[in-house]
């Protein structure tokens, strides 16, 4: 049974990886890879201090602090 | 570090959710604390009427903002934060929600065995959290707040279990008032919570793979978050060794439900996985 649902996720992972680049040198494909992970996670966080600051100018913070000083009634089930 | 860290993992869940809930005071007054520090959240699910907490809870304070008729973008900012730096890892280590279901598990009973065809109807039943996510947490908010003026939290109100053990409850047992305006909701939401505790018994963490919207929120970044476990391919022999033994059936290293747990750095013969 150990080894049928071993031979199951194999086959799974298999049919989910994508095989538009196997002609790739597999190198190239892992700095490629890198090279935009990189980029991308430079670019959210960049977003993210974006979004927080403008959180802040608009006031969410203040509006959280509100809501979260008083029993939500919502959440504990009875409003 | 990232050894050690992954090796107290427990201890780390713990204090974190000591931190998340340090107004101890409150406990025993039937009254939720009031500390400066509520403006902003924690990155876990702990909700902001527990009589301690400290901070806000993100999915509440998401749905809140949704309900006032204006863009999250705070909330949206730091859940990206997070998310980057993170992923799913703060399942594992800094959600108490988590942590409660992994103590209900080590209750020794027989466990629901890890099969082809009940792998393939969770890894189906997971998906259930995304629409949870859209429809509970934004849609659902939205719709309510174009129709009345003013939106409703629905996650909070029909299932958070977080609300209703810890907040509810507690609140409840404490505060005579309270106590007089329970009604179906709040019966509702404690059958909702004592399955989810039941369930915690025989089932990994049933609320994180099926219910839980910020999970499904933080599993987004799970491949590009920055610390994370990482797989060194010229060591992997895709013996799949470590899929096989993740409780959270996980189909890869670091896919949609990889809470990046460590738990299958033991199983790997190779040392393929890295912190």
């Amino acid at each position: 049974m150990k080894s049928n649902l071993i031979s199951y996720i194999k086959n799974k992972i298999l049919k989910n990886n994508n095989s538009k680049f196997e002609f790739i040198n597999k190198k190239s494909i892992i700095s490629i890879k890198e090279f935009s992970l990189s980029n991308l996670q430079m670019i959210l966080l960049s977003v993210s201090i974006i979004l927080i600051v403008l959180g802040i100018i608009f006031g969410d913070c203040v509006a959280i602090f509100r809501k979260a000083v008083f029993i939500c009634m919502e959440c504990i089930g009875i409003g | 570090m990232a050894e050690k860290i992954y090796k107290h993992r427990h201890a780390v869940q713990i204090i974190s959710m000591l931190v998340y809930n340090a107004d101890v005071r409150n406990w025993f007054k039937g009254t939720i604390s009031r500390a400066p520090t509520k403006n902003v959240c924690v990155p876990g699910l702990n909700c902001y009427s527990c009589p301690g907490a400290i901070a806000s809870c993100p999915l509440g304070s998401l749905q809140s903002t949704i309900s006032n008729g204006k863009f999250p973008f705070f909330i949206t900012g730091f859940l990206l934060l997070i998310g980057t730096f993170l992923g799913r890892a703060v399942c594992a280590f800094l959600c108490p929600v988590g942590f409660v279901q992994e103590l209900l598990y080590k209750i020794p009973t027989k466990k629901v065995p890890k099969t082809k065809t009940l792998l393939n109807i969770s890894r189906g039943a997971s998906l259930a959290k995304y629409v949870i996510l859209v429809l509970m947490c934004v849609v659902a908010p939205l719709i309510i707040y174009f129709r009345d003026g003013i939106g409703s939290p629905v996650f909070c109100s029909w299932i958070c279990p977080a609300g209703t053990v810890s907040a509810g409850w507690f609140l409840t047992l404490t505060n005579e008032y309270l106590r007089n305006a329970i009604g179906f909701l709040f019966n509702w939401k404690s059958v909702v919570a004592i399955v989810l505790i039941i369930c915690s018994i025989f089932i990994f963490r049933p609320f994180c793979k099926y219910i839980c919207p910020l999970g499904a929120i933080y599993s987004l970044f799970n491949k590009v978050a920055i610390f994370g476990i990482k797989v060194d391919e010229t060591k992997c022999c895709h013996c799949n060794a470590c899929t096989f033994s993740c409780k959270m059936n996980a189909l890869k290293i670091n896919d949609r439900e990889c809470i990046r747990c460590g738990e299958c750095f033991d199983k790997c013969l190779f040392h393929a996985i890295t912190r």
